[in-house]
């Protein structure tokens, strides 16, 4: 009699102790496929049918060539030194505009590297265009 | 109850594998910035070599601006992740830019990974 008491006890106890680690992998996973972020530098491309004309002293212009060396006003500039001119620029014209020129066969990561530059030195108009 | 949260464990279990599936290695640029992007946007990879890759799938530029359209026409909100490797040259993705940009969608994220970080 005793012998059979534990026996059912022991059956009872090991069932639930293992629903408690299914649920507990089951949020696991739930949260895990909730968090797919991908993380990565957001940009509203501009509708085709408008069209916005500035000064060209607004203008900031930067040349990535596909050698990945970056021109500023026909000079070649380190990517480090890039934010700080960019920061010179925005501080003159507030709301002033940066066009990044790409040759077609640069690389995109050097593209990247010069968005990345622009965005952190605060400014917010920017226009890529491919030549 | 054990039975219903097995089951809802394989689910998800199963759901795990066939998104990972999905990854095809590349290299990513890295940037300082980082925006977050939740999940259900169109993803468009760019392998090295320029290969597309959306929906699970290898295609053309062309079907893909088909493709967009119908993302926008279902959903007008619909974002695009651009998942490219790093040494693409900048002409693919120029293009993949102006594909989506033909088909209205204009809300686009560059994936990068972050700068330092693993």
């Amino acid at each position: 009699m005793k012998i059979r008491k534990s026996r059912r006890e022991s059956e009872n106890s090991s069932w639930s102790s293992m629903s408690d680690i299914a649920f507990l992998l089951i949020i696991f996973f739930m949260i895990s496929s909730a968090f797919m972020f991908r993380e990565g530098i957001n940009l509203v491309l501009p509708d085709s049918t408008k069209s916005v004309t500035m000064k060209s002293s607004d203008l900031f212009f930067i040349k990535l060539k596909k050698d990945s060396s970056i021109e500023v006003e026909k000079k070649k500039i380190e990517i480090t030194m890039l934010e700080e001119r960019l920061k010179e620029f925005i501080s003159i014209v507030e709301d002033g505009a940066v066009i990044i020129q790409v040759e077609a066969e640069a690389e995109y990561s050097g593209v990247i590297d010069i968005i990345d530059s622009v965005k952190s030195s605060g400014a917010h108009k920017l226009s890529i265009k491919m030549i | 109850m054990a039975d219903i949260a097995f089951l809802l464990l394989i689910f998800f279990m199963l759901s795990a594998i066939v998104d990972m599936e999905k990854e095809i290695p590349l290299q990513l640029p890295e940037s300082g910035i980082m925006e977050s992007q939740a999940g259900g946007a169109l993803s468009i990879w760019v392998t090295s070599k320029g290969e597309i890759f959306y929906d699970n799938k290898s295609d053309t530029l062309e079907n893909l601006a088909g493709y967009a359209g119908y993302r926008i026409a279902v959903n007008p909100e619909t974002k695009a992740l651009i998942i490219a490797d790093r040494n693409v040259h900048y002409s693919r993705i120029n293009s993949v830019m102006e594909t989506l940009r033909s088909a209205e969608l204009y809300n686009i994220t560059l994936v990068s990974r972050k700068k330092g970080g693993g």
